[in-house]
């Protein structure tokens, strides 16, 4: 008898995602769900017991629509954008082509993937749902009801991830297998979740739940919303809590918009199994090669600023190998990206100190993602310098310089942004915190290649990058305390101490990561 | 008789935290000035184990050794100096195209300016890669990148080479002249040449003398004439596989005993 062949891959897929399990890996869906089951049946209804009567009145005012309408748009969004997102920086071509070399139907592939992917997705979005219907549950609702909420959250999820399933194969498809085409996956990555980091900001900040109450239904916004299934499902949702109880108190509309989001759901199912043979197509786009461009005047800048001589050429060779990655561009971009949006949504300090507040817990993230590099290419490249005489010093020494020519200017940038949300601040003063923050940004880099030079990442996925640079942050955010104590003696005392506790700590950092690196194998 | 180029004494490198996995096993070997020195063993013995402990890539957990008379320990930067090294699974720039990664690779060793833009030019040419020089590394293929690495191996015109695989990923055409080129580097201009390979042509051509190494110890050393002789075999072939154990015949196919419908 044949397997189906999805469903094999699905179980893959399963065993790839809980191999640090073990053994236990098979009690993984209980150990999640017993808690589920739990929270949802004991303890949030004992929670929402307590709060009945505001549920209710949110539940009758018409901030309910809008408030479910969005968090089930926000799922929706993030579902379709985080495969996309996974796999444009994973690049598993290799993968994919040893499935089309088995007996497979491109849909197996796809099917695959969206089955062995949705258990972990899921989690998510049934402890959402949980949530919801625990705190429906006091107001009455029946068991009917119940279910059909969680079909909406589970319904919106299935098609969202099927989607950002099915548009991750096509673009991986479109880009190519070849290295620019890697290299371009990883890019875009990142570039793909500013937007979403931008609707997450705007949800924040009050913007979209503001332009869906002033508007009500009949503005542009709610207009775009409408035409998801999302936002049938947050209506049968209100309506529910508007009339609980079985299902003879249901109306048609209820079960109609429900079963319209199966229909978009297996529509979408049934179009994207058509479009999986193009959407699996790893014929390479292009033959051509990548020519490096002759050296031009930035690159011979560098090379006078490190001092000419072999090292102006090491620090050469290591800013081309890391300028020419879009990944490593794209990280930056993000990083000013997100400054960007908070200034944007949350901006508008008191002071120097509030203005700054951003670019504290920012800085560290991008000196993280510029140093991090370091390692990613694995020991064997560490191991060209290990090989050369004083090898690891020169490597040392060329990423500081790399890293402060890439970070400085971005500082500068970044600082005149946080500035123009100070209100009345002078040229001198301004001048003042910009060197500031460019003394504080070289410590950062010290610091940040001190880090990941005794914890090394030999990893190019930004998760695995993640662990120190939240060390960084989390440092940083202790400096912005102690600082803040400290301020009861002025506030240049506090920003002394910063810049003091970063410089000394990295350096510390530095001395410890490059004695790591002289005995890594 | 030659000076000794490379002495070890009872080598030995272990991984892990009390030292359970031994990669290398008490190695006392000498490999003279000039000689080609083939160094064999099945895949996981300690090659190249063997091959980082002699570049100073790794530090062994015991025992002592020389190269170029500089201790193992003590003077790590003079042996990196006179050392060249083509590794098995290298670490590339693949951003960089060919010449700027030999110019890389030049700088890391100190060679002057003037002489390593020659260098690198004729070594291009002699790869023939040199119309494709300014290609990123990325789309170049296995064989290509592996031709360009051993131009970085030589780029600095160390007396000592180590070659971890040289031609395995190589055209035939490549791999003839990669062979005639080592053995031009240890006849003509005298260098010392060790070779980790599993190709056994081209070692019994090449090397001088052979070691084999089965599981972290250096179980055969000698000539190929010696390794036939002590195991009464005809060919090299049979006499590695006599010295390392090979699969026996009545194995091969006992895979396929249960069969599906």
């Amino acid at each position: 008898m044949r397997r189906l062949k999805w469903l094999v891959l699905a179980k893959n897929g399963y065993l790839l995602r809980t191999s640090s399990f073990g053994r236990m890996r098979y009690a993984v869906p209980f150990l999640i769900g017993v808690p589920i089951v739990v929270a949802v049946f004991v303890i949030i209804p004992w929670i929402a017991d307590f709060f009945l009567d505001e549920l209710e009145v949110f539940f009758l005012s018409s901030a309910a629509v809008t408030f479910i309408q969005i968090i089930l748009f926000t799922i929706f969004i993030l579902f379709l954008t985080f495969p996309i997102s996974f796999s444009l920086n994973s690049g598993q071509e290799e993968h994919y082509e040893v499935l089309l070399s088995a007996p497979l139907k491109p849909k197996d592939v796809i099917l695959g993937k969206f089955v062995g992917d949705m258990p972990f997705y899921s989690v998510a979005v049934v402890v959402a749902s949980s949530l919801f219907v625990a705190l429906l549950l006091p107001l009455g609702l029946g068991l009917v009801q119940a279910v059909m909420i969680m079909g909406i959250f589970l319904l919106t999820f299935f098609s969202a991830l099927w989607i950002g399933v099915l548009l991750a194969a096509m673009i991986r498809s479109k880009i190519g297998s070849s290295a620019r085409g890697k290299d371009l996956g990883k890019a875009l990555s990142m570039t793909v979740a500013l937007p979403m980091v931008g609707l997450m900001y705007a949800i924040m900040s009050g913007m979209v739940y503001s332009a869906l109450l002033d508007s009500g239904s009949k503005g542009p916004l709610a207009f775009a919303l409408d035409l998801l299934p999302s936002s049938w499902g947050a209506d049968v949702i209100v309506s529910f809590a508007l009339n609980p109880g079985g299902a003879s108190g249901m109306s048609v509309e209820e079960p109609l918009r429900f079963v319209a989001m199966i229909i978009f759901f297996v529509g979408a199912l049934w179009v994207g199994t058509k479009l999986a043979d193009r959407a699996y197509s790893l014929e390479s786009q292009s033959l051509s090669s990548n020519l490096a461009r002759p050296e031009g005047q930035f690159y011979r800048t560098v090379r006078t600023v490190s001092g000419g001589g072999s090292f102006g050429s090491l620090v050469v060779s290591v800013f081309k190998d890391y300028g020419r990655r879009l990944e490593n561009i794209s990280k930056v971009v993000y990083i000013i990206g997100l400054m960007l949006l908070v200034t944007f949504f949350f901006g508008g300090a008191e002071d120097v100190g509030g203005g700054f507040i951003m670019l504290f817990f920012l800085l560290p993230f991008l000196s993280g993602f510029i140093v991090g590099e370091v390692t990613v290419r694995g020991k064997e490249n560490l191991f060209i310098y290990r090989k050369a005489p004083r090898g690891e010093a020169r490597l040392v020494r060329a990423r500081i310089v790399q890293s402060m020519i890439v970070m400085i200017p971005l500082t500068v940038i970044a600082s005149a942004i946080s500035l123009t949300t100070v209100p009345g601040l002078g040229t001198g003063p301004a001048l003042v915190m910009v060197l500031y923050m460019i003394a504080l940004s070289a410590s950062l880099i010290v610091f940040s290649l001190g880090l990941f030079l005794m914890f090394p990442v030999f990893s190019e996925k930004p998760a695995d990058m993640m662990g120190n640079v939240i060390i960084l942050s989390v440092f940083m955010m202790g400096c912005f305390f102690a600082a803040v104590l400290l301020s009861v003696y002025g506030e240049i005392a506090g920003w002394l101490l910063i810049l003091t506790l970063t410089t000394v700590s990295g350096t510390i950092a530095l001395f410890l990561g490059v004695r790591n690196l002289k005995t890594l194998e | 008789m030659s000076k000794t180029m490379i002495s070890t004494k009872r080598l030995s490198k272990s991984y892990g935290k009390s030292g359970q996995v031994i990669a290398l096993d008490k190695l006392t070997l000498d490999v003279y000035e000039g000689e080609t020195f083939g160094l064999l063993g099945p895949n996981g013995a300690g090659k190249t184990t063997t091959v980082r402990l002699l570049n100073c890539i790794v530090k062994p957990t015991g025992g002592s050794a020389t190269v170029g008379g500089y201790d193992l320990i003590e003077n790590s930067i003079e042996i990196k100096r006179m050392t060249g090294l083509l590794a098995e699974s290298p670490g590339l720039y693949e951003k960089l195209s060919a010449q700027e990664f030999l110019e890389f690779m030049g700088a890391l060793y100190d060679v002057p300016s003037d002489i390593l833009s020659v260098r690198v030019d004729k070594l291009l040419k002699l790869f023939g890669l040199h119309g494709r020089r300014n290609h990123l590394l990325e789309g170049y293929s296995r064989g290509m990148k592996q031709k360009v690495l051993i131009a970085a191996a030589l780029i600095h015109d160390p007396p000592l080479l180590f070659f971890d695989e040289p031609t395995s990923t190589l055209d035939p055409s490549a791999a003839l002249m990669v062979r005639d080129l080592m053995k031009d580097l240890s006849e003509n201009v005298g260098k010392t040449i060790v070779v980790c390979s599993h190709i056994l042509p081209i070692v019994e051509e090449l090397c001088d003398r052979i070691g084999i190494i089965n599981r972290g110890e250096l179980v055969a050393v000698g000539t190929v004439d010696e390794l036939m002789e002590r195991t009464g075999k005809d060919t090299l072939e049979k006499a590695y596989i006599d010295i390392t154990g090979g699969v026996q015949q009545k194995e091969l196919l006992s895979w396929r005993e249960l069969r599906s419908a």
